[in-house]
This record gives C-alpha cells, structure tokens and sequence, in this order.
C-alpha cells in the first residue's frame, strides 16, 4: 500500500500530515513499531524543515512538503518514507554522529537530537537535491512483525 | 490533534510528581517544559514523571528532559522516569538517555532515589 500527499510547510500543516498518516497506516494494520518509526521519522524531518528549511524565508501556501509512503509485506513488515521540500539545500545526514548525547541535547538548533535518533532507527537513509527539491528517504524493517 | 495531559502534585516538600499522558512531541514539549520551569521556580528540583501513559515521544520531547536535568542537578535534585512504554522506551535507550536517567517501575522505588 502506499500514501502520497503534500501539506503546508508549517507547523499546522505538519499535524495535518500526522494525521492523515496515522489514518493511512491503521487502514493498511501495519505493526505498531513500524508504524511508530514512521511517524517519528516524519515528525523529525517535518520539523527540520519547517523550522531550518524556511529560517531566512516566511513560509507562504505555495511551500509544501510532499510525503510519499511505501508498506510492503502482507502484513506490512518493510517500509520507506520519502520526503521532498523546496526550502534551501539542507542535507541532514551531513552532520557527523552524534557520540555525546548532552552535547547534542544543547545543540538542538541544528535538529542533531532528532537526526541522531533516526540515523538509529532506520535502516537505510539518503539525501539528493535534484530539481531545487531537498528529498529525504528513509527506509525501516519491522525486528517483530508480531508485534 | 494528539495532545499531551499534564498533571502535578508534591510528593513531598521537595518532590514533585508529574503524571504525563498522550504525545510529546513538537506541538507539545513546550507545555511540560514550561510546566517543569514552574516546578523549578517553587525551588523544587526534584521531579518524578510518570510516564505509563505517554504514547509517543519525539527528540522535542527527549530533549526537554535533557534540558531540565541539568537543571534539576544543579539545584541539587534530579529527574527519574517511571514505567516508560515500550516505545518511549527505544526512543530514550538509541538516544542512549537510558543511561543518565534513572527509570524506575513505579514512584515510591522513584521517590526512594531523592
């Protein structure tokens, strides 16, 4: 099964997409861990956008972010997010690991908490700018489909 | 919208007790950072947060913790955790917080740690 939609480049618009990806998952019965990995993936990367990717430059109706989902697997045990926004180029994954964690906690104007735990949860991640478009993959593979 | 329950009551003269229910995320970490500032303010450092009932963290809501622990330390308490789930606890052991924070099953083997 998959999802596609777009949404504000807002805080608002960030809950709308929460919203409509808890919908989509609890009509697919994707596993709760999967299906917590994928909203936090959202949340984090979301977030970074609004809140980096539009620093310099008010956000206005036309700055979307576009959200494209995959489940595979019957039940679905696999998935990948995928995350496209025309804000400034801004590659997440750029930033080294974070080793020390309060460090990291103090250091949240870069987003460093939020990536750190996601370059943990998932189990591929990847960055292009390609058309003046920022995209983010993220790929998760349930440990227990039984879950 | 998922929102975050906040509740708080002394535990003892220098305990608080925070009941936290739903999601802390980024549309709510400011609510309960806001809320331990004000526990803080009564020169109260430490704090007990029951989290049986919180569904969901993200890093903005980690990194609350973060922050006020330090905090709390300073003013010569702490922070311990009760009875995370087990998705906010994944969350806080990749982040490697299950480290600094003491977690606790319940709140008086919390309490005991003051």
């Amino acid at each position: 099964m998959n999802i596609r939609f777009s949404v504000p480049a807002t805080q608002e618009g960030i809950t709308q997409g929460a919203d409509q990806i808890t919908s989509f998952l609890e009509a697919a019965h994707a596993p709760v861990q999967l299906s917590y990995h994928l909203g936090l993936a959202y949340e984090e990367l979301a977030t970074n956008i609004v809140k980096y990717g539009y620093e310099y430059k008010q956000a206005t109706e036309q700055d979307v972010i576009l959200i494209s989902i995959e489940l595979s697997g019957t039940p679905p045990d696999a998935s990948q997010i995928r995350i496209e926004d025309h804000s400034h180029p801004y590659n997440p994954f750029e930033q080294p690991p974070q080793s020390d964690i309060e460090s990291a906690a103090e250091d949240r104007a870069i987003g460093g908490l939020g990536i750190h735990l996601l370059r943990k949860l998932a189990s591929h991640v990847s960055y292009e700018r390609h058309d003046d478009k920022n995209i983010t993959i993220l790929a998760f593979k349930d440990q227990d489909p039984a879950l | 919208m998922p929102e975050l329950n906040i509740q708080t009551k002394p535990l003892r003269d220098d305990a608080y007790l925070f009941t936290l229910e739903g999601f802390l995320d980024a549309h709510t970490f400011e609510q309960l950072d806001e809320t331990i500032q004000s526990i803080f303010e009564k020169n109260v450092f430490n704090i007990v947060a029951d989290m049986t009932g919180v569904e969901y963290i993200s890093s903005a809501g980690a990194g609350v913790f973060i922050g006020s622990l330090s905090v709390a330390q300073e003013g010569g308490g702490n922070i311990v955790l009760v009875n995370p789930t087990e998705n906010v606890r994944e969350v806080f052991d990749l982040l490697g917080l299950s480290q600094i924070f003491m977690i606790e099953p319940d709140i008086d083997a919390a309490l005991a740690k003051f």
